[in-house]
């Protein structure tokens, strides 16, 4: 990369990050950090990370975001690793919006600078396929619920409900 | 008033635990005082949700219901695996669960014996006091046996779950009408795991006309949900999810007051 590894120790203050959880089947947005003030940002497993991520293949201490000179750099903390484009790396400059993985099977996480336009946020997704029209054949449903209705236990529970709300009722 | 919500669905397999488990804990982080009681004796496992290990239940609801200990001896606090760590000089939100025994021999009794449901009906009004809840969440056994009847039956609001499916709907109708039989105060529907590619506006509109009952929400089939695979809450893990955004509607709904009937 370059660079030397980032100590994170600058004192200027850095912009503020956004970071999000994407979802493995569709890449929308599951969760999303938004970080400011800080020049240092952990993401892992273990509860008081930064980032928390619960899951089982991200690492208790799995990254860091670091700022350092004025740019953020991705540096991999844990055993599992961290993947860009399918390349497993130890540290990375993020310039703008960076997609990444934490380890191999883990999930994909997305880096913006805050302000950044926010793609692909999360909604339900609608389209206009038609729908199956499903039906209730309206006599059979009135045979069992008489069924049902037409025996003493029936009776005696809606009594007995009646009696019960009332209570409840008078006792506020 | 407390409030008592039962979750029905007329069929197994529509995610009605996992709503239940969901609903309460974003009901609860709202700041209140909720139980979860686990009335499908028959294929127990809303305590997988809690993470609530099997090692450390000493008293289940078959317990309570066969005469063995109290219904308060059979709660557990799980608030702090379901919510987080909170301020234990406040006393809300707090959430607790009634967890069914998983013992196959329990299971079996139960089978061959079944209970007495009144002292069900006993526990549950028990519970409200003792524990001072809020809102009680009973997760029902799917079908419409007595004790899903009395379930149903005490219950303030009556929540269930509908997938698209011609047996699902079949039995929701015979659902709806038991309950307006016994006067459910409120009642809704959340039609659960709707394909992508359906018009979800035209799915709502369609089941609200069949049933004549408000759609609180159609949530989508949920791959997430899938890979958790009861591996614990969902709204907690993906706090953004669409399919949390609209299980926080439903929540809503829930902590408005029950519609009480004219005098």
């Amino acid at each position: 990369m370059g660079n030397p590894p980032p100590s994170g120790t600058t004192a200027n203050t850095a912009r503020g990050v956004v970071v999000q959880l994407l979802s493995p089947t569709n890449g929308m947005v599951l969760k999303t950090w938004k970080i400011a003030g800080k020049n240092k940002i952990s993401i892992g497993r273990e509860t008081g990370c930064d980032i928390e991520v619960l899951d089982p293949f991200v690492s208790r201490k799995h990254a860091e975001l670091v700022h350092n000179d004025g740019k953020w750099w991705l540096v991999s903390q844990g055993r599992n690793g961290i993947l860009v484009h399918n390349l497993r790396v130890e540290e990375i400059p993020l310039h703008g919006e960076v997609t990444f993985r934490l380890g191999s099977a883990g999930p994909e996480m997305r880096f913006l600078l805050e302000g950044a336009t926010e793609s692909n946020m999360a909604t339900l997704c609608v389209d206009t396929a038609p729908i199956t029209i499903f039906m209730v054949d309206e006599a059979k449903v009135q045979n069992e619920v008489g069924a049902i209705t037409a025996r003493e236990e029936f009776r005696r529970l809606q009594e007995h409900v009646r009696e019960l709300r009332r209570k409840r009722q008078s006792c506020g | 008033m407390s409030k008592i919500i039962s979750t029905h669905s007329f069929r197994g397999g529509t995610g009605k635990s996992n709503l239940t488990a969901n609903l309460a804990v974003l009901v609860a982080r709202a700041g209140y005082r909720v139980a979860v009681i686990d009335t499908d004796i028959q294929s127990p496992g809303i305590h997988v949700l809690f993470r609530l290990d099997p090692s450390s239940i000493k008293h289940s609801l078959n317990d309570f219901l066969w005469g063995r200990c109290s219904i308060q001896a059979a709660s557990y606090d799980v608030t702090a695996s379901a919510i987080g760590q909170v301020d234990e000089s406040t006393d809300r939100p707090r959430l607790f669960l009634i967890p069914s025994s998983i013992n196959a021999g329990e299971l079996a009794r139960i089978l061959r014996e079944g209970y007495d449901v009144s002292r069900l009906n006993d526990g549950l009004q028990d519970l409200l006091s003792q524990l001072r809840l809020d809102f009680l969440f009973i997760d029902t056994h799917p079908g419409v046996n007595e004790e899903t009847l009395l379930s149903i039956a005490v219950s303030d609001s009556l929540v269930l779950i509908v997938r698209p499916d011609q047996q699902d709907f079949q039995g929701t109708a015979v659902a709806v009408e038991l309950a307006r039989k016994l006067e459910v105060p409120e009642m809704f529907l959340v039609v659960n795991k709707a394909l992508a590619g359906t018009d979800f506006s035209v799915l709502k509109d369609f089941v609200e006309s069949m049933y004549r009952v408000d759609v609180a929400a159609v949530l989508p089939l949920n791959n997430e949900m899938v890979e958790m695979a009861s591996g614990g809450i969902f709204s907690n893990r993906y706090p953004e999810h669409p399919f949390t955004r609209e299980l926080k509607r439903v929540a809503e709904r829930i902590l408005k007051p029950v519609p009480q009937p004219i005098a």
